[in-house]
């Protein structure tokens, strides 16, 4: 199209077709921007995250908030996710355990669990282990200390 | 006086970049390629929500000093009663299927989107930011907001028109493809700045794969299947490190497409089937290919009796 003063004018639908581009460069900008920002400001969140996993470097010896059945010989029996925290994700049940310990609420998640717990078992721990990882996995000892936050007793 | 851009300017090789650069972003696609983007997300999506029934009833138990809540999630004063997040799991499910099936996607998009996002957000304020929803969230946010059912759903069936290949089509899925590797670029980075050049010891990795495995152990659950070996010939371990880390901050060559694509896809895949069979963690949106979609022309997935069905229905009458 031509106008009077003989500048060539786009039509209308070539004119939106460009707006529109203009606006998806400008959107695509603001997603990366968006998609970068938790990186440079240092802090994770959802749905724009730093993506943390795994990163931290990590020393062969490291501590666990465990979740542990007695029997009435005494032994130690681990439990399921599912009867720690009624989860399938062993991220949210050592999570679950964690946090209970960290607020104080050992003996009340205690109580929780030893709810739930399978038969055979007479009472349940929560306890703070440490361990050399590399060495259980090598077949050796790896238990470096134990200290007990709650037991409770299982009721039959 | 205004700046013209000459035969010259335009042959400069920042010019040009900036060029091939918009061309790729800009190009137009067949409806067909974000349809079938749209159908295996929105079924991912779908059977995710589903399978998470078992965290809606847990969640739905939990105490509220218990809740920490992250992003949206701070609008709340505290946890939802259980009532509404029973609604938004029949919402999230209903609006699912409509999204996958592209029924009144106009308005279930947006919904499934926003549920979608409403659920992985309050699903981390528990104290673990669960990283493995993000990507899936943001596709379906961004599948949620594009023309994405004008082929192969109810819409398209009732509508009775063919579509031609259009920007509309075809900038999404860039979209999507651009999220997926600045995610795991962002995830090389994070190693890099966190974990410093350590991480590329194998002794980060060796410590890593043997806490893994520590802790599922404590958790009465089974080993990772080859943690045990790797720590016996802990040689791979470096070669892997520095694989790993490797494949996450290349993640962006892979748009180049072609001998890069073809590089990085399987790469990437490998490195999800390390994380899993040496650590059980396994990013299952990633590792079985849903994140990559978007780097392939989808269409092409649909088999031809399909695509001609498709094409004699959407015909005009």
């Amino acid at each position: 199209m031509i106008s009077d003063n003989s500048t060539i004018v786009p039509p209308d639908g070539q004119r939106n077709a460009t707006r529109a581009a203009a606006l998806r460069r400008l959107a695509t900008l603001i997603l990366v921007a968006a998609l970068i920002s938790p990186a440079l400001r240092n802090e994770d969140g959802i749905p724009l995250s730093t993506y943390p996993m795994y990163a931290a470097t990590r020393g062969n010896v490291s501590s666990y908030v465990t979740a542990l059945g007695v029997t009435d010989t005494g032994a130690n029996r681990t439990l399921s996710t599912s009867t720690i925290a009624e989860t399938m994700d062993w991220l949210i049940a050592q999570s679950f355990l964690n946090d209970a310990v960290a607020r104080g609420e050992g003996a009340q998640v205690c109580r929780q669990i030893a709810g739930r717990a399978p038969e055979g078992l007479t009472a349940i721990e929560i306890a703070t282990e440490r361990h050399d990882t590399v060495a259980r996995l090598r077949g050796e000892e790896s238990l470096l200390h134990r200290n007990v936050h709650a037991r409770c007793e299982i009721r039959s | 006086m205004t700046a013209q851009l000459t035969p010259d300017a335009l042959r400069r090789p920042g010019w040009q970049l900036f060029n091939r650069l918009d061309s790729w972003l800009l190009a137009p696609a067949p409806a067909e390629r974000l349809a079938v983007f749209r159908i295996l997300v929105g079924s991912y999506a779908t059977i995710a929500m589903i399978v998470s029934v078992g965290e809606f009833a847990r969640l739905a138990d939990r105490p509220a000093v218990q809740f920490e809540p992250v992003g949206i999630a701070n609008l709340l004063e505290g946890p939802l009663p259980s009532t509404a997040l029973w609604g938004l799991f029949g919402l999230s499910v209903l609006s699912g299927f409509a999204f996958t099936f592209g029924a009144g996607f106009r308005y279930t998009g947006w919904v499934f989107a926003a549920c979608q996002l409403t659920w992985a957000t309050y699903h981390a304020s528990w104290g673990q930011m669960l990283h493995f929803e993000h990507l899936v969230t943001l596709h379906v946010l961004v599948l949620g907001f594009a023309p994405a059912a004008h082929a192969y759903s109810v819409d398209a069936f009732r509508r009775q028109g063919s579509v031609e290949p259009d920007t509309r089509y075809g900038w999404p899925l860039r979209l999507a493809a651009i999220i997926t590797v600045v995610t795991y670029a962002l995830a090389g980075i994070a190693k890099l700045r966190i974990g410093g050049v350590e991480w590329l010891n194998s002794e980060t990795l060796t410590n890593h794969i043997a806490y893994s495995a520590t802790r599922m152990d404590l958790l009465g659950e089974p080993r990772p299947p080859l943690a045990s070996l790797a720590i016996a010939n802990d040689w791979v371990l470096q070669p892997m490190a520095i694989a790993s880390v490797a494949v996450e901050l290349f993640a962006p060559l892979a748009l180049l497409g072609g001998w890069f694509r073809r590089a990085w896809v399987p790469s990437a895949i490998l490195l999800h089937l390390g994380t899993l069979t040496l650590m059980f963690v396994f990013f299952s949106y990633n590792g079985l290919g849903f994140a990559l979609l978007p780097l392939y022309r989808l269409e092409r997935l649909v088999p031809e009796r399909v695509r001609a069905h498709f094409a004699s229905s959407d015909a005009p009458r």
